[in-house]
């Protein structure tokens, strides 16, 4: 349409011009400003604008998919940002931000729980396994410095802890007749349990996990965790310390107090 | 594999067990139970042809483990082996012969409810309906004495004051390693006394 509307008033501007009458001529050219002005600067599509005028594109979902991936990024880019500002408040991190600066200050950035010897470790696993009779722990290493620590809790459950150092990095607790080892005698740290409980529990262990985690004494914060996963030991037999009750969706309480070690049902925490 | 705890469900005068049953998986369904197959129980009897006095010996199937065969005796000596066992047993028909009609089985519904596994299945013997057993099974556990209590209050949700005790072949056995051999002993048990309520003459209350 514009381009019609400008060849017409070209053709007449060319016409006066041709018939001398000057001022005929400039008050058309002020029209033709006030067109131009009207029709506004020429949109400049981009890339994925010109994909959606593609005919051949249209019985495909390509456009949408792409423009909802878009603000999916988008978005998420808007959330991490956000998550970055209120993360920095804090100087105490488990992970390290790769720092590209001089291997020197690298060194002084890791924690130092990530570092200590793995004969440090088995000694505190042994002490560990001496200390509470109802838990049986023991550790082993399938690939190389990472520890994996196989906790038994009476006959209830049983917990995977990863180490890194005395770092824990993974839990996964499973059922007494379940087992953490692959067909061929691996050990199997991925998958979950079968049991709705242990999956839940898993999910309180790993909240725990970092709940418990201490930048400079790497030693006390296995061992309180521990403390709090030996309270486990009752898990189907004690009931609720807020209701009373036993069961509540079908569950038992699958939570337990940090402090008091108290058994709470997820639902009655709050 | 967890606790199991079976009971028999009294079916009150003037329903027939077939509502009761369907009373009994509404409810289970209002509880949040989803469909989740059948299930089936069933027992056979063989008699000791040549002791006196006669040795029964029950053989019993769970569709729960399919590939199992559990014979039990009177005494509750209980031996768990494969299917093939069910063959051996033809072979013994010289000592141990299935006795007549006494084939009983209980065969219904099966529930899951988050990780609890409920059944609710009609009891037949030699055909006809002779009454209602429920169980209800926690899989994540495998101590009788720990989960019992959890147990309860499901059960008694469900069929009230019949469970107000532990079955009373389990309750020796509440702190050792839970076995399914411990369920058909259970069934056994309720099995045994509908036999003889038949026998009587009269139902099961």
């Amino acid at each position: 349409m514009p381009t019609r509307r400008f060849n017409m008033l070209g053709l007449r501007l060319s016409r006066f011009a041709e018939a001398g009458t000057r001022s005929k001529a400039s008050a058309l050219a002020s029209d033709l400003e006030k067109t131009g002005a009207s029709i506004g600067s020429v949109q400049l599509f981009s890339n994925i604008d010109n994909l959606s005028l593609d005919p051949v594109d249209k019985n495909t979902v390509m456009h949408s998919q792409l423009l909802q991936s878009y603000k999916w990024t988008n978005k998420m880019h808007e959330l991490a940002s956000q998550a970055v500002s209120i993360l920095n408040q804090n100087t105490l991190k488990r992970t390290q931000v790769p720092r590209f600066s001089s291997s020197k200050k690298q060194k002084v950035n890791t924690l130092a729980a990530c570092t200590i010897s793995p004969a440090l470790v088995d000694q505190l696993v042994a002490q560990l396994d001496q200390t509470y009779t109802d838990l049986s722990i023991s550790i082993q290493r399938p690939l190389g410095n990472c520890g994996v620590m196989q906790i038994e809790l009476g006959r209830t459950l049983r917990a995977l802890v990863v180490l890194r150092g005395l770092m824990i990095e993974w839990v996964k607790v499973k059922g007494f007749d379940e087992t953490f080892k692959t067909e061929d005698g691996q050990i199997d740290i991925w998958s979950a349990s079968r049991y709705q409980v242990f999956q839940k529990v898993t999910d309180n262990a790993e909240a725990a996990s970092l709940r418990f985690f201490h930048p400079l004494m790497p030693q006390l914060a296995i061992k309180s965790f521990i403390m709090w996963l030996q309270a486990y030991k009752n898990l189907f037999s004690a009931p609720c310390s807020k209701c009373g009750k036993y069961l509540q969706n079908n569950m038992p309480p699958t939570w337990r107090d940090y402090r008091s070690l108290e058994p709470i049902h997820d639902v009655c925490q709050m | 594999m967890g606790v199991s705890c079976v009971y028999s469900y009294p079916v009150p005068e003037g329903r027939s067990g077939a509502q009761v049953v369907e009373v009994l998986q509404k409810q289970v369904e209002t509880l949040g139970g989803i469909k989740a197959g059948n299930f089936i129980v069933d027992c056979e009897t063989y008699q000791s042809v040549m002791l006196n006095p006669p040795k029964t010996l029950h053989i019993l199937h769970n569709s729960e483990h399919p590939a199992s065969c559990f014979a039990i005796l009177d005494s509750g000596a209980t031996l768990v082996a494969d299917t093939l066992f069910n063959g051996l047993v033809l072979y013994l028909k010289n000592f141990y012969q299935a006795r007549k009609g006494a084939k009983i089985e209980s065969k219904g519904q099966r529930f899951q409810l988050s990780d609890f596994v409920l059944k609710i299945g009609s009891v037949s013997l030699a055909g006809s309906m002779k009454g209602v057993l429920v169980e209800v099974e926690y899989c994540p556990s495998v101590v009788a004495a720990d989960c019992w209590n959890l147990m309860k209050e499901l059960l008694q949700s469900l069929i009230g004051n019949v469970a107000e005790n532990p079955p009373p072949s389990l309750k020796p056995k509440m702190d050792e390693t839970y076995t399914p051999a411990m369920t058909m002993l259970q069934y056994l048990d309720h099995f045994n006394s509908f036999r003889t309520a038949a026998a009587m003459g009269q139902p099961l209350r």
